[in-house]
């Protein structure tokens, strides 16, 4: 770089450094983009879901070392036993997703000799009614300092100014809001309406075909459109509002691709027993997305994005989801 | 190794729109925040993903990288708070640094030579025409060459060249003032 440059460079300095401000930008793409785009209350793909949640998702949710036994044979058995749950998963009048996300955040706080960091967590929840109505449901967890001891000779303050907002050690309030426009819903990268989502093929061949030609609508370059049929056969499984029999086609599909790795033995953030499923989010980079699945029951208790290179695991807990009969309400920690 | 993509993003046809936020966030945030300080950066920024996100389907892979196209944006944006960003410069002006920026956080350089030259540079800087600053700008914090900066404003290689060397000029003139060491830099 030429002196002048670095003279420029010199003059401008650091900006300081502020670990919320990612936080806080996608909340307001988040906030900005709910009513005009599919890109959305997080009734929508599972890579746009990852978009609105990058920052409140995030690394290291202590790291669940699990000494995975490589279920080779019995991965596709576990996957087609998960598909039989899934047709008999009960059906009702909305369908509800209640996730988590967890971030641990760089920034130090405290005074000299006795600084900590901040674990902020988020509850979001989304409805659809069968009659596509959205609503969406968030609430602010309380914050935890990492450093419990560091956080006491600091003076054990319960708040911690950001800039348009606090963290607090108290939890916020749920709140609950209806969502205009509520669909289209988005499948990698087309945009479906709830009939059609509902219409999608219960025969796991037919329903692949369905999901390849959904990610070429986005405009994938054709050799990566392998690539992304597990998470949007994902996004089917937990996210969207389909009917029984296509999230059981999702897994008997999953079940089918020969990236698709299943090990038992794993457990999620949570501590809750399930299985993994977990395969390369593009095939020349270690980058791996990773289900961690209740056979039993079906459910998907916990994606991952794990391997990024540079980067935290990123975490998205779900807490629920599924169909309902219980009414929209504020998120709340029951 | 995958060397060859360290200076590209995950999906250089923005269908990957999170990746792209996620791989550009932190340097749109910098650059925004060095140019109108962090009050307003959230909102530009925020603005121009959302504007990245809108206009994806117009984006050409083959006129621009992810990033250049980003930076354009982000200074089309940058240009609507030119008050803003001249406030700052003048803040700088005043306080040596920073000035939009202060707190505790602020590294101290070590630069005392340059530091003394602060005034007169973020003055010249402050007089520069938004073309002239843009192009200067993205040079300087950015990083971007002479090519990227012609494709993130859609300008010609040779205005890059023309604005830039104008807004040498005005600033070597400003630190020649400033200072008679001058003639040893650049």
């Amino acid at each position: 770089m030429d002196e002048l440059s670095k003279q420029v460079r010199e003059l401008y300095g650091d900006p300081p450094a502020d670990a919320f401000a990612r936080g806080r930008v996608e909340a307001r793409i988040q906030a900005r983009t709910r009513r005009r785009v599919p890109w959305k209350a997080g009734v929508a793909g599972l890579a746009v879901a990852a978009a609105l949640t990058t920052a409140i998702v995030v690394p290291n949710l202590g790291t669940h070392a699990v000494p995975a036994t490589q279920a080779t044979l019995s991965g596709n058995s576990i996957l087609l036993a998960a598909a039989t749950r899934a047709e008999a998963a009960p059906t009702g009048s909305y369908w509800h997703v209640k996730r988590q996300y967890t971030m641990r955040w760089d920034k130090l706080y405290g005074g000299k000799g006795h600084t900590y960091r901040l674990e902020t967590s988020t509850l979001t929840e989304q409805w659809v009614s069968t009659d596509g109505r959205v609503w969406s449901g968030h609430k602010q967890l309380a914050t935890r300092p990492l450093d419990e001891a560091a956080w006491r000779r600091d003076g054990a303050p319960t708040e911690w100014k950001v800039e348009d907002g606090v963290y607090s050690t108290a939890p916020g309030e749920g709140r609950l809001s209806a969502v205009e426009e509520g669909g289209p819903f988005r499948l990698g990268g087309e945009d479906l309406t709830l009939t059609q989502l509902r219409e999608l093929p219960t025969d796991p061949a037919a329903l692949t075909e369905s999901a390849r030609r959904a990610i070429r609508a986005g405009g994938v370059e054709e050799d990566s459109v392998s690539d992304r049929v597990p998470t949007t056969l994902a996004a089917l499984l937990y996210e969207l509002p389909t009917t029984p029999e296509v999230r059981a086609a999702a897994y008997r599909a999953l079940a089918t691709l020969p990236q698709v790795t299943v090990e038992e033995g794993a457990k999620d953030p949570l501590g809750r027993p399930g299985v993994s499923v977990s395969f390369p989010l593009q095939h020349d980079q270690p980058t791996r997305g990773r289900l961690i699945v209740d056979p039993g029951t079906s459910m998907v208790l916990t994606y991952e994005i794990t391997h990024a290179p540079g980067k935290g695991d990123r975490t998205e807990v779900v807490l629920a989801s599924g169909w309902t009969d219980a009414k929209p309400a504020p998120p709340t920690t029951d | 190794m995958t060397a060859a993509r360290v200076e590209r993003p995950p999906d250089e046809s923005l269908d990957d729109f999170p990746g792209v936020f996620d791989a550009y966030f932190d340097e749109m945030f910098r650059y925004v925040s060095h140019r109108l300080g962090p009050a307003h950066a959230e909102d530009v920024v925020a603005e121009t993903f959302l504007t990245a996100y809108r206009k994806r389907a117009r984006y050409d892979p083959a006129r621009a990288a992810v990033r250049s196209w980003l930076y354009g944006i982000a200074t089309n944006l940058v240009s609507k708070h030119r008050r803003a960003e001249v406030r700052g410069l003048r803040a700088r002006q005043r306080h040596g640094s920073g000035g939009n920026v202060p707190g505790p956080e602020e590294r101290v350089t070590d630069q005392v030579s340059a530091q003394s030259l602060r005034p007169a540079l973020a003055a010249a800087i402050a007089s520069l025409n938004q073309g002239e600053r843009d192009v200067l700008l993205l040079m300087a914090l950015a990083g971007l060459s002479h090519q990227e900066i012609a494709a993130a404003l859609g300008i010609s290689y040779g205005t890059v060249g023309s604005r830039l060397s104008r807004a040498r000029t005005k600033l070597r003139a400003a630190l020649g003032d400033a200072n008679p060491m001058g003639a040893n830099h650049g």
